[in-house]
């Protein structure tokens, strides 16, 4: 038993953002009870920043860890930083908000802290007892960040419902953990791609428990039919919180499927039985479809703009399944659409956070007629939700693009069709948030008397500046995603 | 199999006998009761109200703490009975997991969770 | 002779238990509970499959599925503490401010 340096190297944005955490909490600890904990913020981010920059310190190429337990690759690297733009952003939303919600803790910043740490850990993990083990590193602080505002009835019930639809996918992801050892004899996920190359019709527990391994990762993931949480918890979680919900943590379940399902169970993709065709593929087809129609009609009868958001997050979901099941050009594909959703869903849901006040203010009929008394703000707004309904030229266009393209290089024609189809359907709930704002008269003008934050203010600009960058240059950034979901096997 | 036996024959003789018993002396035991042997008998006090109330919160706080410190003591144990094996490392890693417990300690400590009051 | 197959059959029948009382009971508290037989129903068959094996790994899978499940006890716990004093209930069907 030793640890080397390269041991440690592998891990290190785990150990920074961890660290962070704790340096945080004692901070936290022993400042002033009544004091603000703005600073904390500050640290945060620096933390995170840290941690993003140490997945590039390491020689760029695939190195394992700890007997094979972790893996930093590529996969590893971009999503690890994905995961800390997502948390830092949040962290800029959360300094002026949470206060003036009632929440003037430090404890939001540590958790975010260790659930950013969880998520990298889970994308760089080699071993179902790691994902296991990064998963609820990520959970078990985003239910309690969930319930923050102490006070908030609605914050309080969104963090039990978490809770609970957490806890339960984690016993089914659990389950198939330990159908899958008992089968395959070990948990190693290279040892689990060989033993699903062949003959796994003839093997019950294996075909259970990967069954089990993709309800569970399916649940934290938000795919329909599994994704019945999703819009009340981001609906009842402080805004900054629910900003990381809907990305980072969505980006560590997609590293978890791909890991899981898609890269250690090749051999399960689909085999001819008694002349059907059955295995993950045409699960996957079934939920990708699924997850796109259910929540694009669910979206169009929402009366809260962060309701909507939430479902169109989940829609999202579906577009990101069809890039899982494109194969090889499916990888690069999916990594920059995970980026640019990043930077769109989080200036969305940042425009939510600058507009609303510790009365609310995030129903549809709030907006209306906001263009004229908060003109940024409402076209910073337009131009994220252009952007996540595909309109060029924003970076959710080029997304989707690569996205669909790599889908028919793949032959998922009829779920090309699909997600087209959907996008469409998508565009008209984005914009009855944008005919909310700029052509309806506003009834109720006293609801949105917001106080201006300046760190809101510059997550807004981030975001709206990568989303534009991207959408007209988006060579850069693709080229990064495809170098690094090419060291994938 | 054949070794269970034994305990299946003790089982079935034991229920046997008590239910024996307790049907002797139903049909054949004299019966007045009065209020005093009907009390709790030599069973400590007389029950005071309901025993299904609602206990203060503080209870709870600390069950969750316990809960949390109580349970780390799985990977303690295992160090322990392995220390020698393991070595200066394992000593240096069980040294940083207690740290971490160490800041969550102190965290709890000074928000007041330890404060009965 | 009780072969490993009795413990899975248990551990799968005591985890759709847990599933079961998850899904049909109303008070939060015994939805913790059922979480629990959730967990540790996995725990009988890792630990069943581990000794079946002679594999070592399983053990430290079990320690580790325990010491995260108290984790996630303590945290639901408290949030079934933070709901009951704003609803002075622990019966789920009354935390429905959410429904969209």
């Amino acid at each position: 038993m030793t640890v080397t340096i390269n041991d440690v190297v592998v891990i290190l944005p785990f150990l920074v953002a961890s660290g962070g955490a704790l340096l945080i909490i004692l901070l936290d600890s022993f400042s002033a009870p009544r004091t603000p904990r703005r600073f904390l913020g500050g640290f945060t981010i620096f933390f995170l920043a840290v941690a993003a920059l140490s997945a590039y310190i390491v020689p760029l190429r695939t190195e394992s860890a700890f007997h094979g337990m972790v893996m930093m690759d590529g996969l590893a690297r971009f999503l690890s930083v994905v995961v800390m733009l997502s948390a830092g952003f949040a962290t800029l939303l959360a300094m002026d908000r949470l206060p003036e919600q009632g929440s003037a803790r430090g404890e939001f910043y540590a958790l975010l802290l260790f659930s950013a740490a969880g998520a990298s850990l889970l994308a760089s993990a080699a071993d179902l007892v790691m994902v296991f083990l990064g998963l609820e590193t990520l959970s078990i602080p985003a239910y309690a960040m969930a319930a923050a505002l102490r006070r908030d009835v609605r914050s309080t019930e969104a963090g039990f419902k978490y809770f609970v639809l957490g806890a339960f996918a984690t016993g089914f992801f659990l389950m198939g953990t330990a159908l899958v050892y008992s089968s395959v004899g070990s948990t190693a996920l290279g040892r689990l791609a060989a033993a699903s190359a062949s003959g796994w019709t003839e093997k019950p527990l294996l075909c259970m428990g990967a069954v089990m391994l993709l309800v569970g990762l399916a649940f934290k993931a938000a795919v329909v039919p599994f994704h019945m949480w999703a819009p009340d918890v981001y609906d009842g979680s402080p805004t900054p919180a629910t900003a990381y919900f809907a990305t980072g943590i969505k980006a560590a379940a997609f590293a978890a499927l791909l890991r899981v399902v898609i890269l250690s169970l090749p051999g399960m993709r689909a085999e001819e039985i008694n002349g059907n065709e059955i295995g993950w593929h045409y699960i996957f087809w079934g939920l990708a479809a699924a997850t796109m129609a259910v929540s694009s009609l669910t979206a169009l009868v929402q009366k809260d703009v962060k309701r909507i958001l939430a479902y169109s997050s989940v829609a999202h979901v579906g577009y990101l399944l069809i890039g899982l099941l494109a194969g090889k050009p499916g990888g690069a594909a999916v990594l920059f659409y995970l980026l640019v959703y990043t930077f769109m869903t989080v200036g969305a849901f940042a425009v939510v956070a600058y507009l609303e006040n510790s009365k609310g203010g995030t129903k549809l009929s709030d907006y209306a007629g906001i263009a004229k008394r908060h003109p940024y703000a409402a076209a910073a707004m337009a131009v994220f939700l252009f952007s996540l309904a595909g309109i060029p030229p924003t970076g959710g266009f080029f997304a989707k693009f690569y996205l669909f393209k790599a889908a028919v290089q793949g032959g998922l024609i009829n779920l090309t069709v699909l997600g087209v189809l959907f996008s469409v359907v998508s565009a008209y709930y984005y914009l009855r948030i944008v005919v909310a704002m700029y052509m309806e008269q506003g009834e109720n003008q006293a609801v949105i008397d917001i106080s201006p934050s300046a760190a809101v203010v510059t997550a807004i600009c981030l975001c709206l500046l990568f989303t534009i960058i991207i959408g007209l240059y988006p060579t850069p950034y693709l080229s990064v995603a495809q170098a690094s979901a090419s060291m994938l096997p | 199999m054949l070794s269970y036996e034994a305990i299946l024959l003790l089982i079935v003789l034991g229920i046997a006998i008590s239910v024996v018993f307790v049907l002797i002396s139903k049909f054949l035991g004299p019966k007045n009761p009065n209020a005093r042997k009907k009390s709790v008998y030599e069973c400590g006090a007389e029950p005071q109200g309901s025993a299904r109330k609602r206990f203060p919160v503080k209870f709870y706080m600390i069950a969750l703490l316990f809960l949390l410190f109580d349970i780390e003591a799985v990977f303690l144990y295992p160090w322990a009975k392995l220390f020698r094996e393991l070595g200066f490392l394992g000593f240096v890693e069980m040294g940083i997991f207690m740290l971490v417990l160490i800041v969550g300690l102190i965290y709890a400590w000074r928000k007041g969770a330890l404060e009965w009051e | 002779m009780i072969s490993y197959d009795h413990y899975l059959v248990l551990a799968l029948a005591l985890f759709f238990i847990g599933v079961t009382g998850v899904v049909l009971r109303r008070n939060a508290l015994i939805i913790l509970m059922s979480i629990e037989l959730m967990l540790n129903a996995v725990n009988l068959a890792v630990l069943a499959a581990a000794r079946n094996m002679g594999d070592m790994y399983g053990h430290g899978l079990a320690l580790f599925i325990m010491t995260v499940a108290a984790a996630e006890a303590a945290v639901g716990l408290a949030l079934v503490l933070a709901m009951f004093r704003h609803r002075r209930t622990v019966n789920v069907d009354e935390f429905r401010n959410l429904k969209g």
